[in-house]
């Protein structure tokens, strides 16, 4: 049996703690087993919020981006001297509405 | 043997002993008893799922642990949510417990168990208090036996590190 280490018990705690915890089975909802469907049900939930989280994120991420027109030709020719003195292989097509 | 009639058996058989090792985690009377009907709520819930394939005691303890352990982790989160520390919490609880009856080394033998680490106390509360066989606690706590043995071993290490401290502050 459990060391006690100085612990105490009112008289008679266990009886009255058996008693109570057999009316459980009264008490509690009737037991019944789970199916399959709603075992599974929370997991569908959450694949279904992360796909609709994904196509929402996709969506805000197409409707806000830059289309090529609308970069400033500046900006352009930024990139292409930048991408010249990265990378001396690379090769840059200068738009025709570009000076050089 | 109907589902009524399996828990009857188990709360004859294993509601005392499941008690005892409810105090030991909550350190509480009230608690503890708060606790087994919890225990013995999810016992009964997770009754058609007992195949027989682990023992009917090994079952029962480990949901009895799993519980005990979900119940101090919410209680963290309170305490935290609180700015207040469990540990600092359950020391007074051993300091006011009305059902504590015993010697100051015992209370502070209580306080070093409650201050472990979570799988230290787990294991040093079903090997010292309730003296259950490695064996068997590997199958409760799902652990190997060598594993478990480390844990007691440093928990030991450390409630003795905590108890001298406290004898020699209670020149005992």
């Amino acid at each position: 049996m459990a060391k006690r280490c100085g612990i105490q018990t009112p008289d008679g705690y266990f009886d009255s703690l058996q008693s109570r915890l057999v009316s459980i089975a009264d008490e509690a909802p009737s037991v019944r087993k789970v199916g399959f469907v709603r075992k599974v049900a929370p997991y569908l939930a959450y694949a279904a919020s992360l796909v609709a989280a994904v196509m929402l994120g996709s969506f805000i991420l197409r409707k806000t981006a830059v289309s090529d027109s609308e970069i400033p030709a500046w900006e352009e020719n930024l990139v292409a001297e930048v991408l010249m003195s990265a990378d001396p292989y690379a090769i840059v097509f200068e738009p025709e509405s570009v000076n050089p | 043997m109907n589902a009524n009639e399996l828990f009857n058996k188990i709360v004859k058989e294993y509601s005392e002993r499941i008690w005892w090792t409810a105090r030991r985690f909550v350190n509480s009377h009230d608690d503890a008893d708060d606790l087994t009907q919890d225990i013995f709520l999810k016992i009964w819930t997770a009754l058609p799922s007992f195949r027989g394939e682990a023992q009917l005691f090994t079952w029962v303890y480990r949901i009895a642990v799993n519980e005990a352990m979900d119940r101090l982790r919410r209680e963290k989160v309170r305490a935290a949510l609180r700015f207040a520390s469990l540990d600092a919490e359950m020391e007074k609880r051993i300091d006011n417990d009305p059902w504590f009856d015993g010697t100051p080394a015992q209370r502070a033998l209580s306080k070093a168990v409650a201050a472990l680490p979570e799988k230290q106390r787990q294991v040093f509360i079903l090997r010292y208090y309730d003296e259950m066989p490695y064996e068997e606690m590997s199958q409760v706590l799902e652990t190997s036996v060598g594993s478990l043995k480390a844990s007691y071993h440093i928990a030991r290490e450390k409630v003795e590190a905590v108890l001298k401290e406290a004898a020699a502050e209670l020149n005992l």
